[in-house]
């Protein structure tokens, strides 16, 4: 734990600051992994129920890659397990993500989260990219996050923060 | 063809966007494959071309997901053209035998999905049937069954599914309909032409054989000579998806066939199938 503790904040440099008064919490892209998903109609189904999720902007849906990747508007309640559920209630099986959270982190005893406003993740893993990289008090800010999103998620659900800058 | 008017109502009065038959073979068994809350429907056409006659029929499938294992499926005749006395058997196996209206509904017990783009399955399918003509094959009959099981496995360059099943019904007035015992193979590929990404057009090609076994009716405590016999059919089919659309199409020849009585044999059957997934 010691290690996670020690690798959070410099690894929260690998976020984005975003200004306090333009930022709306929330998942913000999910970039999905999904088997079992052979055929364009399959795709098609995907794609049609997941557009109908709310605060989603746009979904594309790659067969040969196996991934849905779905853009969500900015405070978006939309939550992962819900994209999940419908990837579940289209016969398929929602695998590891990767997912850009937009939030407020916050110590909570030995632990670090991101606050979207409408979910809590635990974060989790470290940034060996970044290690060197100052940060004076990111509790502060409001983040924007690249996070390795396991295929299960326990509650409370903890997510792995990703070596990749957000916003790519 | 005077129900051909219907089928092209029906067909043109679908919203604008519809899966074929599960995930397309022509003839054989495959598993369900609806989404949870999800409706298909398939218009097909089937010729049936013998010693004695042609015949064309019309059938309508509707499907719709109650969840994502769970499938319920109506099939319903739209006409037919040729020869009114035509013999018993199932036009495909997931759309019913001809002349009834057959409800059906089909679990999905197993389901693995190993890779991307790779899913092993397995489901079940438990039919009722009602004929719509007073009699099939100048036999009077009575309600009808549908048990079947599939396995299969799908991925984004090979398929294949094995499955059999039972037809069979109630007797009516002293007459039977004899049972008809099935079995289907059906190996698929995509070639890599057609491996191209969603949402490009999508096609497979088929390699379908399909056994039928059907007993011979019963009159009252007698057996009408004229009626039973097997069938091996072999041939190809190709699906071509885009969007939610399907289309396909297949050809199925006996390479063996040994039928009681007086029966004519069986040339070739082609089936055409319109699918809209919605």
């Amino acid at each position: 734990m010691m290690h996670v503790i020690r690798s959070i904040p410099v690894a929260l440099a690998v976020g984005t600051a975003i200004a306090a008064s333009a930022w709306a919490g929330g998942l913000q892209e999910l970039d999905q992994t999904i088997f079992g998903m052979d055929c364009a109609p399959c795709a098609a189904g995907v794609e049609q129920s997941l557009r109908k999720l709310p605060g989603v902007r746009s979904v594309r849906v790659s067969l040969n890659e196996g991934k849905a990747v779905v853009a969500l508007s900015p405070g978006s309640r939309t939550t992962i397990g819900q994209i999940r559920e419908v990837i579940r209630h289209n016969g398929f099986t929602p695998r590891e993500a990767r997912a850009v959270l937009v939030g407020r982190v916050v110590q909570e005893g030995d632990r670090w989260l991101i606050d979207t406003g409408s979910q809590r993740f635990v974060l989790e893993g470290d940034s060996s990219a970044m290690r060197d990289r100052p940060l004076a008090d990111a509790t502060s800010l409001e983040m924007s996050l690249t996070v390795r999103v396991p295929e299960k998620l326990r509650t409370p659900p903890a997510v792995q923060l990703s070596a990749d800058p957000a916003g790519r | 063809m005077k129900y051909l008017p219907a089928m092209v109502l029906v067909t043109t009065l679908l919203p604008l966007a519809a899966r074929a038959e599960g995930h397309g073979p022509a003839f054989g068994l495959a598993t369900p494959t609806l989404a949870r809350g999800q409706w298909s429907i398939d218009t097909a056409a089937m010729r049936l071309a013998g010693e004695a006659s042609d015949s064309m029929r019309f059938r309508q499938l509707l499907g719709y997901g109650l969840t994502e294992d769970l499938q319920l499926n109506l099939a319903f005749p739209l006409g037919r053209s040729g020869d009114t006395d035509l013999p018993v058997l199932r036009g495909g196996s997931m759309m019913g035998a001809a002349e009834t209206v057959e409800a059906s509904l089909l679990w999905r017990f197993h389901r693995t999905a190993p890779a991307i783009g790779m899913r092993r399955e397995s489901a079940l399918f438990l039919g009722v049937s009602e004929a719509t003509d007073d009699a099939l094959a100048g036999v009077e009959a009575g309600t009808g069954f549908n048990l079947a099981a599939v396995t299969g496995y799908a991925s984004r360059t090979t398929y294949w599914w094995l499955g059999g099943g039972v037809q069979g019904s109630a007797s009516r007035d002293g007459t039977r309909l004899g049972n008809i015992y099935y079995a289907s193979a059906v190996f698929g590929w995509r070639p890599p032409i057609f491996r191209q990404d969603y949402p490009k057009p999508d096609w497979r090609v088929f390699i379908e054989s399909l056994y039928e076994r059907a007993e011979r009716h019963r009159v009252g405590s007698e057996s009408m000579p004229d009626s039973g016999g097997d069938k091996l059919l072999v041939g190809p089919s190709v699906l071509g998806l885009y969007g939610r659309w399907g289309v396909e199409g297949g050809v199925a020849w006996p390479v063996s066939q040994s039928l009681n009585g007086n029966q004519p044999d069986e040339h070739y059957r082609a089936k055409l199938v319109l699918t809209y997934w919605f």
